[in-house]
């Protein structure tokens, strides 16, 4: 049968090529909108590597009913305050005060370049975020120690070593190619060559922010000038709603959790946080437009091969009679029809996937795999560029398959 | 012969229902997703309530300060000063308004304890309300003496009005407290669509000099950079030139009165209609926006495929006309004319599809319009979370709208009928009139 449906294919080529044109038209079209889609699918999938249940973002406001404006220490002690009374809730396991852009599943992070006094050469490019000694830091995000580190509690209490650091288990190996780093220094790139941070632990992997991969991390506990007042992050006790534990809030932030001129002006669940951070930065934006365009163009192509297809039914019907005449079941010539269907799309596959990797590897290949951000990201089955190229591939060519055996079933059944 | 066409192309839908029907689906849905695109970028470039003269409107929202000795650069907008020594001082320009940014949102205090709403407020100036034609429900707009004293007034929209004190009448000289602050209303516009973005807010109230500069950054050793920016609006092309030579000469007379900041406005005032493409200040070509770029790509494809894919429709049905063609050319009709026919007949098809395309864009863009709008831009920030824009009538059923219909019309049936039906007409008359049906 597949001579049949290769010779078929070829004496009708006047009429197939259309399609077969359009096929691999949407194929590399198919394949600019799949690719997003699919890395986005795949980061989300990945483990955020702290607990991001029950953890909510405080955000405060300020009272300027009176006019008069105070000092940042003063509204750094309110803040504080508030803090304080949150611990004291029944519904709270902790509070961390946490400086935007040194924190995780804020929108910008500090970003800096690592190196090692082995490698001074070669620094390792890595997201920074500060925490505070002694508040339980690593416990309450949910952040796990490697084995022969010390225990989150340890680092969250602080080891006494000036300039200690924790890194992530990625920066350690991109780095020094082994997790097995504490002790070891590193220096910021940018700063004095002699000021040298030691290594005190080992933590594992963090995804800064829910639509990327997995990122190189230090945590520092060197807090830099911070011209911003901190904002509260809460974990919550189990079994407590965190929908529940604002109405909560909002009923007494006026009268008990306020302090000074500061009151809490909002509360949000990470998971509602990382919404909109992927909604600021276009994420949901260029997702809602990629499967719009794909829906659209896999409609478009499913109407026009049945369009096609209904017409060569047509057509065939006195070559189809004679088959049926020979014995040939409905079965039989459906699935010639299919073949056809099948074969075309293989090929035009191919042809569109063939184009598009020499406009790729025109541009970069990098380009498929940092869409959203640049150079941070560890080793992950996506840094392979064949590996990432073919699943994507076979993606668009199950796609594509489906929608062109739908189109032409329709029509075919009828014979 | 009008008449006879009439009749041949009716004949030809009913005769035909599957051809008929897939071309008219496959391009409705095409001229659909086609107008939503267009659609979106339209709202935000034709004139529309209160932007009626978006034409003639320019914005400068940021300068670059430049540090001399090393490569230091700061992007930020205009402080008080700057705007009242430079941009208030101008000729050559029919209105200048300057309104303070606001990062974050403004609470309004609902009266008897129901709590706080979250608001959309500009802190502006008079100017503001000759530039933006607002349709006044009641009262009027800032004045320039309350704007000089710094008196507290507000205009809100007429929407909020009733939000918070549960009628659009007599508000006037009412109290709305915003910010831990009172002000007295003393006007009531009808609201903007969230989608005029330059002049959309709930509630203007006029920014107070001394608040904020003491906002901006790096006061004392750049005391022209803050947080203000500025919209001006002027008459003609020739005004705009002169604006631009104007404000030249203001860059200059800075530069020159000292060394230590190189002050550039980065091709600034930028025009309303560059303004929606521009995703950074230093581009300085439209294809170098990110949105441009996408848009562009978008409109080709949305034509361009099922274009393609209708070809092979076309090629099928041209094959059972090929007999009827070779009789026509053997009583001398020419290529030309047959395949001008051949257009024509689609062109009814295309139409038809276009119209119920248009109807879907619509449908879309009511249905989907609290992301549809803003889904090529890269970086859409917190605006439309959580927030439906109003899409009017003035939106959706503009003449310019019907036009681009069509025009996308003519272009998707030359694009889908053209070649399919040139290819079939090639063919010896002979072998067209021997062609088995």
């Amino acid at each position: 049968m597949f001579k049949i449906i290769l010779k078929n294919l070829w004496s009708r080529r006047n009429y197939n090529v259309w399609l077969f044109l359009e096929l691999i038209l949407v194929t590399v079209i198919a394949w600019v909108v799949v690719n997003p889609v699919v890395q986005l699918l795949h980061n989300r999938s990945l483990p955020l590597g702290y607990d991001a249940d029950r953890l909510c973002l405080i955000k405060l406001d300020s009272d300027w009913s009176e006019d008069v404006r105070d000092t940042l220490t003063t509204r750094e002690e309110a803040v504080r305050i508030i803090a304080d009374r949150l611990q004291g809730m029944e519904e709270v396991e902790n509070v961390l005060l946490e400086y935007y852009s040194t924190s995780l599943g804020t929108e910008f992070v500090w970003r800096g370049k690592y190196s090692s006094k082995f490698r001074p050469d070669s620094p390792v490019e890595t997201f920074q975020l500060i925490f505070q000694k002694g508040k339980k830091y690593f416990e309450t995000f949910g952040i796990k120690s490697l084995p022969g580190s010390p225990s989150p509690e340890q680092l969250s209490e602080g080891i006494n070593v000036p300039n200690g650091v924790v890194v992530t288990r990625s920066f350690a190996i991109a780095l020094f190619g082994t997790d097995r780093v504490v002790g070891d220094s590193i220096s910021l790139c940018g700063q004095n060559e002699d000021r040298y941070s030691r290594i005190v632990g080992v933590v594992e992997d963090v995804r800064v922010r829910s639509y990327s991969d997995v990122a190189t991390v230090v945590f520092s506990t060197d807090m830099y000038p911070m011209n911003q007042l901190p904002h509260i992050v809460v974990r919550l006790r189990e079994g407590v709603s965190p929908s529940l534990f604002s109405e909560k809030i909002a009923a007494q932030s006026n009268r008990e959790l306020c302090s000074g001129r500061q009151f809490i002006r909002s509360i949000l669940p990470f998971e509602d946080l990382a919404r909109q951070t992927e909604y600021s930065f276009g994420i949901t934006n260029e997702v809602r437009l990629d499967i719009a365009l794909a829906v659209f163009f896999m409609v478009s192509l499913c109407l026009g091969v049945v369009g096609s297809f209904w017409f060569q039914t047509r057509r065939r019907k006195e070559e189809i009679f004679i088959m049926r005449s020979f014995g040939a079941t409905r079965r039989t010539i459906v699935s010639m029809l299919l073949g056809e269907g099948v074969v075309m799309v293989t090929m035009a596959v191919f042809v569109g996937c063939m184009a598009y990797l020499q406009y790729i590897h025109q541009v970069g290949t990098q380009s498929i795999r940092e869409l959203w951000e640049e150079g941070f990201f560890v080793d992950s089955c996506f840094s392979n560029f064949t590996f990432h190229f073919t699943v994507v591939s076979f993606i668009v060519y199950v796609l594509l398959l489906a929608v062109v055996c739908l189109g032409i079933y329709i029509p075919a059944r009828r014979t | 012969m009008i008449k006879d066409y009439w009749h041949r192309v009716c004949r030809m839908v009913r005769e035909d229902k599957l051809f008929s029907s897939i071309y008219i689906s496959g391009t409705a849905l095409s001229i659909a997703f086609t107008m939503v695109m267009a659609i979106s970028y339209y709202v935000k470039l034709a004139p529309i309530y209160p932007e009626a003269n978006r034409k003639h409107t320019l914005y400068m929202k940021h300068a670059r300060f430049q540090e001399q000795q090393d490569e230091a650069s700061y992007d930020a907008g205009y402080s008080v000063r700057a705007v009242e020594e430079w941009f208030y001082t101008l000729k050559n320009v029919e209105m200048v308004s300057a309104e303070r940014s606001v990062p974050q949102g403004s609470y309004v205090r609902l009266p008897d304890g129901r709590g706080e709403l979250q608001v959309t407020a500009k802190f502006t100036d008079p100017a503001f309300f000759k530039i933006y034609s607002f349709r006044f429900i009641e009262g009027s707009s800032l004045s320039e003496s309350d704007f000089e004293a710094g008196t507290l007034t507000a205009v809100v929209s007429d929407k909020l009005a009733r939000v918070v004190f549960g009628s659009d009448s007599c508000i006037v000289g009412r109290t709305l407290k915003m910010g831990y602050k009172n002000y007295r209303i003393c006007g009531v516009v009808e609201e903007a669509s969230s989608l005029a973005e330059a002049s959309y807010a709930q509630v203007y109230v006029a920014y107070n000099r001394k608040e904020t500069e003491s906002m901006g950054g790096r006061y004392g050793v750049l005391p022209y950079m803050g947080r203000m920016e500025v919209t001006l609006l002027v008459k003609s092309g020739e005004q705009e030139k002169a604006l631009r030579k104007e404000l030249a000469d203001i860059v200059r007379r800075y530069n020159a009165s000292q060394d230590a900041y190189r002050l550039e406005l980065c091709g600034q005032p930028t025009s309303h209609f560059r303004s929606v493409f521009q995703d950074y200040m230093s581009e300085t070509s439209l294809l170098d926006s990110e949105a441009v770029r996408s848009l562009l790509f978008v409109l080709c494809v949305l034509l361009l495929v099922p274009g393609v894919n209708l070809c092979g429709v076309i090629a099928g049905r041209m094959e059972s006309r090929v007999a009827e063609m070779g009789i026509r050319k053997t009583f001398g009709a020419s290529r030309a004319v047959l395949l001008r026919e051949v257009v024509n007949e689609n062109l009814v098809f295309t139409l038809l599809g276009g119209m119920f395309g248009l109807v879907l864009a619509w449908l879309m863009l009511v249905i989907f319009r609290q992301w549809v709008f803003d889904m090529l831009n890269p970086f859409p920030g917190n605006k439309f979370i959580g927030s439906s824009p109003l899409v009017s009538g003035e939106m959706l059923f503009s003449p310019v709208v019907f036009l681009l219909v069509f025009f996308f019309c003519i272009v998707f049936n030359l694009i889908s009928a053209l070649v399919p039906a040139w290819l079939s007409l090639r063919q010896p008359v002979i072998k067209s009139m021997n062609e088995e049906r």
